[in-house]
């Protein structure tokens, strides 16, 4: 339904919302500003000329599963006031060199638009700033994961060329280390059947059938990000073993860390842990979940690239919740020829004033936003709202509070304007429902209430 | 405009009316992660299975009444249920707010309910506990309770019948509500 509004009798008609940026933060905004209003038009903007952010390339290949909420996305694309444009870069010029498409500054956006979304969510990596990160082998999980899900910037990715074996260290114990490390580690028949980007699988296929991947945390087992669903991905591969070492595992249990186990995800994921500990598992292609150890250097090896990977060993120290992980000058050296740091994300949002894109003040470099409200007309969403944690799901209750946001300030400004009038498209659903109306052999059974007529604009 | 069809479509007679919501269509193509083994395997009382009816509305008398409540609002719903339905779908039949991002196949935790305590424990004293991959999934849902479980993993019958499931306070402001950064 057309909603006509002060501006009815000029060129925009109904309050129009632009989302910037189409991952799961933009789209469930989306969602909710076209399901908890009559009249708001959504335009939702992304950089890519496809549609969906990280449920393209951040979700893993072999988690379809994952990817089904993209089928809830295209039913709110569906929406007649819903719009995309893509292939259009939001924000400086200069922090899209290379991007083809039009750019447009934040601020144009705004003048454009009766409110903005930024749902752009936590672009970069966070570096390891060590002696040797430049080193050849060394790379970042953002690229990593780029590259398998074909994201164009990281297409072009090499793996290091290796005959015997591929002995791997991934740096960190989230989920997108357990990512990373799942497919090094899984068969070709495991990732067949994805949509992988064809020269990762080629590339990984290549690899030596021979692979030892560590995958190492500063901190214990109850501290890591990872979840159990992720760990237990590394138990049922073909071929592959999840190894622990259970004196490694007891380490991390001080009062502290036992105190912060109790509730009910983290005690399933430590019987997990310890189940896996205490089996003996070998195969051809292992994964070694390594804790208390803390990155201190990547050490080069022959041909000037990365040869193994410097730890110090770690005990925690702290009040519960607030354990950090403190060095004991013991170092051990993991030898490896690639070195894959993920270690987290962090946002550069684009900027009201003009200037270029930087980190801001809040949570991993997010807007230093209360609630969803970033500026008069500028809202967020998504990663750039919270940080980067959560699984797609939780963005859902995240873009309900932004979207409801939006609609109250569009009300209390006046912008939702004089009530409902129809549109053509109403038009065309009354149309079809006289014609369906029909006695034998006419051509339509015309509605002689405005009722009647309303009421079949509303059907689909 | 799905929502706006399943709310008016009783009005009017149109020929699209029957397109089944994308989520259930997708569902079937999906039907490897949706088949649940281990409940199918131990419903015995089931007088008719519409658990495959995905998309069309169950017909004839009910076979029971399962009421809703929105914790938030306090809002209740009490609305008719057939053997066989998934309370997921039973749910969004009824516009009741149950997300269901992943469309039922254990891949996210935005269909998360909490049964009563005497209920959950009838579950799991017949056997039907959550399996390893819905508590994988629970383990991420805000709000978890001990009797929490996911609606997609429930399938009605006769113990559901004048049972009072809730729906969980799902907003939560990340950041104002304390956003405790991770040491590292």
């Amino acid at each position: 339904m057309l909603r006509l509004t002060r501006r009815a009798f000029s060129s925009t008609p109904s309050p129009r919302v632009a989302v910037v940026g189409s991952g799961p933060g933009g789209f469930y905004t989306a969602k909710y500003l076209l399901r908890d209003s009559k009249n708001v038009h959504v335009t939702i903007l992304d950089r890519w000329p496809t549609p969906f952010g990280l449920v393209r390339y951040g979700v893993a290949p072999d988690h379809p599963e994952v990817k089904s909420v993209q089928d809830d996305f295209e039913e709110v694309a569906t929406s007649e006031r819903f719009s995309y444009a893509g292939h259009v870069f939001v924000g400086h010029p200069a922090d899209a060199p290379s991007h083809t498409g039009p750019v447009v500054p934040l601020n144009d956006l705004m003048n454009l638009y009766d409110a903005v979304v930024v749902a752009t969510g936590c672009d970069l990596a966070r570096k390891l700033d060590l002696p040797g990160a430049e080193l050849e082998g060394v790379v970042n999980a953002r690229a990593f994961v780029g590259w398998y899900n074909a994201e164009p910037t990281f297409s072009h990715l090499q793996l290091p060329d290796v005959s015997d074996q591929l002995r791997s260290v991934i740096i960190g114990h989230g989920n997108v280390a357990l990512d990373c490390a799942r497919l090094l580690a899984a068969p070709s028949s495991h990732l067949d059947a994805t949509d992988i980007h064809s020269t990762a699988f080629e590339a990984l296929q290549r690899l030596p059938s021979k692979r030892l991947i560590h995958v190492v945390g500063r901190r214990g087992a109850t501290q890591a990000a990872f979840t159990t669903k992720e760990v237990r991905e590394l138990t049922e591969l073909e071929n592959a073993a999840l190894v622990i070492d259970p004196a490694e595992l007891e380490a991390g249990d001080t009062e502290a860390s036992i105190e912060e186990g109790k509730a009910r995800p983290l005690k399933r994921k430590r019987k997990f842990l310890d189940q896996v500990a205490a089996s003996t598992n070998t195969a051809e292609r292992e994964v070694h979940l390594r804790f208390l150890r803390r990155p201190v250097a990547f050490e080069e090896g022959a041909k000037g690239r990365l040869g193994a990977v410097v730890f110090e060993k770690c005990v925690l120290e702290g009040d519960v919740n607030a354990q950090t992980a403190v060095g004991t000058g013991v170092l051990e050296s993991i030898e490896c020829d690639l070195a894959v740091c993920a270690v987290g994300y962090t946002a550069s949002p684009p900027c009201p004033d003009g200037r270029r894109a930087r980190p801001q003040d809040g949570p991993a470099g997010t807007y230093a936003q209360v609630g969803s409200r970033v500026a008069p007309k500028l809202y967020c969403s998504g990663w750039v709202k919270r940080g980067p944690t959560g699984i797609v799901g939780s963005n859902v209750a995240d873009a309900r509070e932004t979207a409801a946001a939006v609609l109250e300030d569009l009300a209390a400004s006046g912008v939702a304007g004089y009530g409902e009038g129809t549109s053509w498209a109403d038009w065309r659903r009354i149309d079809g429902v006289e014609k369906a109306n029909a006695r034998n052999g006419a051509p339509r059974a015309k509605f002689s209430d405005v009722e009647g007529m309303l009421d079949a604009a509303k059907s689909s | 405009m799905r929502r706006t069809a399943r709310h008016l479509g009783r009005a009017v007679s149109l020929k699209g009316r029957a397109r089944p919501p994308a989520q259930i269509r997708a569902a079937s193509a999906l039907s490897a992660y949706a088949h649940d083994r281990r409940r199918t395997a131990t419903l015995t009382v089931r007088r008719r299975d519409h658990s495959h009816s995905h998309g069309h509305v169950p017909e004839g008398d009910p076979d029971y009444e399962v009421t809703f409540r929105i914790r938030k609002t306090g809002e209740t719903k009490t609305v008719p249920a057939y053997e066989g339905d998934n309370l997921l779908r039973l749910a969004q039949r009824h516009d009741i707010p149950l997300e269901g991002a992943c469309e039922g196949v254990t891949a996210c935790s935005t269909c998360h309910v909490v049964l009563t305590d005497d209920f959950f424990d009838q579950l799991e004293d017949d056997g039907d506990h959550a399996d390893d991959r819905e508590e994988d999934m629970l383990d991420q849902a805000f709000g978890l309770e001990p009797t929490s479980r996911l609606g997609c993993q429930l399938r009605v019958d006769a113990r559901f019948d004048g049972q009072v499931v809730e729906l969980p306070e799902a907003t939560r402001n990340f950041y104002v509500d304390g956003h405790v950064p991770q040491p590292h």
